[in-house]
């Protein structure tokens, strides 16, 4: 469930970019949120994390330390049953998680590909319908045009199927004007090419683009449509700063008239594309009036704003880096597969020949007979649970945790916990069984060994014996 | 019959009323040169106006004949026009057409005669 921390973490971003928003619109560069909506798509999109000290999780993560110390002190009283407690309801957990693991993934990769599928269709629809428009032919558009070359191939067309003017196309782009333009305003007329160019020049098709696959991967979180929706409307607002900074501050009430004029016509909401969209056109109003020449002092807080919100909000603590970069590309397969190779008591153990090793009293380069640790205490007449096998805690990813239960005589001695972690083998006990834990031989003589843990009878019975000497 | 046509569909139509019936390959190639259309979008322009009824496509080769002529298309656009903006009137567009400055003494000359044919 990658995908779901993946959508947790950015969606506490975009709550922040949101607040943001919502109290400092009018008073920052637009291109600010452009930026920190681009910050969070990579956060969305980008299946990895940049780790640094500033980040809230630093915070939460001390804070968290802080509260579980007070808690073990105040519940101290009676740890032995609550960690038994919690085994078995781990145990359990695990069971019932698998299952609902497969029936979210189904989930949501159906809601994915409906997402994309309508997306797709209603982008290759319009786009079909886009392909028919003919070259503009009026002589104002291609003298501006000429004044204004591209690096790209840019051409302008125009339609009798559109209501407001837009641009598409990511290489070869195309503007597009409707053929009810009022192509005797060249004031007007210039102001919209300018506001297209500008969509074309910052490869604004490709940010919805990408806001389209970060509401298709994450369709299931509504922040993520929010952001969608805040986004488009920023790419907006900045691309009409920009234009308002191309004509002229002085410029901007007949701009913001030209926006107004085309509002009257618009007709239908069509996504991945640049048009103007409907419920913000106020927002846009607002905001070119309120359009003010950057100071150095707003500069200033629009970079303090976008580098702190980016490095407190959008990276992650350092501890739960180191966990969740193994942890993302690696399943609990992959995992054990790299604990066991790892760690250096993992030896080649031919499996077929063991019963005959114990027969003959076989042992290790140590000296020690070896047999898987369930056969051990079968032999020694124990019965022995797998009570939980734990290999996804992100706090603890180079270690698998192997929890048994030991049964003599139909009376439960309590849980033995051995913790198999990458270059060592710490054995932790819960119940005192196998207290004899960090013990030389103890690291060199236990094998994990296909997800067997193999451990001499010899030192079996010594840690039994501890335990059995202990008051 | 009454079908109403986009600009891109009077585009292909242009073509039928001047050549008469073209192969959808060449109504194709000659657009690409004309107006830039990938065939893919000359055909679906094509498939478009043989939906409406305005197109008769004929094997082989696709050969395109148009179903509706040039003065049935302007006689609808301009009723429609007339609808719309002249309250049906079309008294009214002939003034409004007499009132452009832009029209020539040669144009409005003819025009006059054309009035007075029809009284």
């Amino acid at each position: 469930m990658e995908i779901l921390k993946m959508s947790l973490s950015a969606s506490v971003f975009i709550l922040a970019i949101a607040i943001i928003r919502a109290f400092a619109l009018h008073r920052l560069p637009k291109r600010t949120f452009y930026v920190l909506w681009a910050v969070a798509l990579c956060r969305l999109l980008i299946p990895f994390s940049v780790s640094s000290l500033f980040s809230i999780y630093t915070l939460a993560n001390i804070l968290k330390t802080h509260f579980s110390t007070m808690d073990t002190t105040v519940t101290g009283m009676a740890p032995i049953n609550i960690g038994t407690a919690a085994e078995t309801i781990n145990a359990s957990l695990a069971k019932t998680a698998s299952k609902d693991i497969s029936i979210f993934m189904v989930v949501w990769v159906i809601g994915l590909l409906a997402c994309a599928l309508f997306f797709l269709a209603t982008h290759l629809r319009w786009r079909r319908e886009y392909k028919t428009a003919l070259p503009a032919e009026n002589e104002f558009v291609k003298a501006w045009q000429r004044s204004h070359p591209t690096r790209r191939k840019v051409e302008i067309r125009q339609s009798d199927r559109l209501a407001t003017p837009l641009a598409y196309g990511i290489f070869r782009s195309v503007i597009l004007l409707p053929k009810g333009t009022d192509w005797t305003n060249e004031q007007h007329l210039e102001y919209i090419l300018i506001h297209e160019l500008v969509h074309i020049q910052r490869f604004d098709t490709l940010m919805k683009l990408f806001l389209v696959a970060a509401v298709c991967v994450h369709w299931f979180n509504p922040l993520v449509w929010r952001m969608y929706v805040l986004a488009n409307r920023d790419i907006e607002l900045s691309c009409d700063e920009a234009v308002v900074r191309t004509v002229g501050e002085n410029m901007k009430s007949a701009y913001a008239l030209a926006l107004i004029g085309l509002e009257e016509k618009r007709s239908s909401i069509i996504p991945l594309v640049n048009n103007f969209s409907k419920n913000a056109i106020e927002e846009r109003i607002v905001a070119i009036m309120k359009m003010k020449k950057t100071s150095i002092i707003t500069l200033v807080a629009a970079v303090l704003i976008v580098t702190g919100a980016s490095i407190g909000f959008a990276t992650e603590s350092p501890a739960s880096t180191a966990a969740t970069t193994s942890s993302r590309s690696e399943s609990s397969t992959e995992r054990l597969a790299r604990i066991e190779t790892n760690t250096p008591s993992a030896r080649p153990v031919n499996e077929k020949a063991l019963p005959e090793y114990w027969k003959m009293g076989a042992l290790n380069d140590k000296g020690v007979p070896y047999l898987p640790l369930v056969t051990t205490a079968e032999n020694l007449g124990y019965t022995v649970n797998v009570v939980s096998k734990n290999i996804d805690n992100p706090q603890y990813p180079n270690t698998v945790e192997y929890n048994y239960e030991l049964v003599k005589d139909g009376k439960s001695l309590g849980i033995a916990s051995l913790d198999i972690s990458d270059g060592k083998v710490v054995t932790s006990m819960i119940d005192g069984i196998f207290c004899n834990t960090h013990d030389q031989a103890t690291h060199t003589s236990i094998v994990l060994q296909n997800d067997t843990i193999y451990m001499p009878a010899q030192f079996f019975k010594e840690a039994l014996d501890t335990v059995n000497k202990l008051p | 019959m009454e079908i109403k046509l986009f600009d891109s569909e009077l585009k292909v139509m242009d073509i039928l009323w001047k050549e008469g019936d073209t192969t959808a390959k060449r109504i194709a190639k000659i657009l690409k040169e004309q107006v830039g259309w990938s065939k893919t979008t000359t055909y679906t322009v094509i498939k478009k106006c043989v939906d409406k009824g305005a197109i008769g496509r004929y094997d082989p080769d696709f050969v395109c004949h148009p179903l509706v002529t040039r003065e049935q298309t302007r006689e609808l656009e301009t009723t429609e026009l007339i609808n719309k903006m002249y309250d049906g009137a079309a008294d009214q567009l002939v003034v409004s057409i007499l009132g452009r400055t832009n029209l020539s003494s040669e144009e409005i000359k003819r025009l006059k005669e054309i009035v007075s044919k029809l009284e």
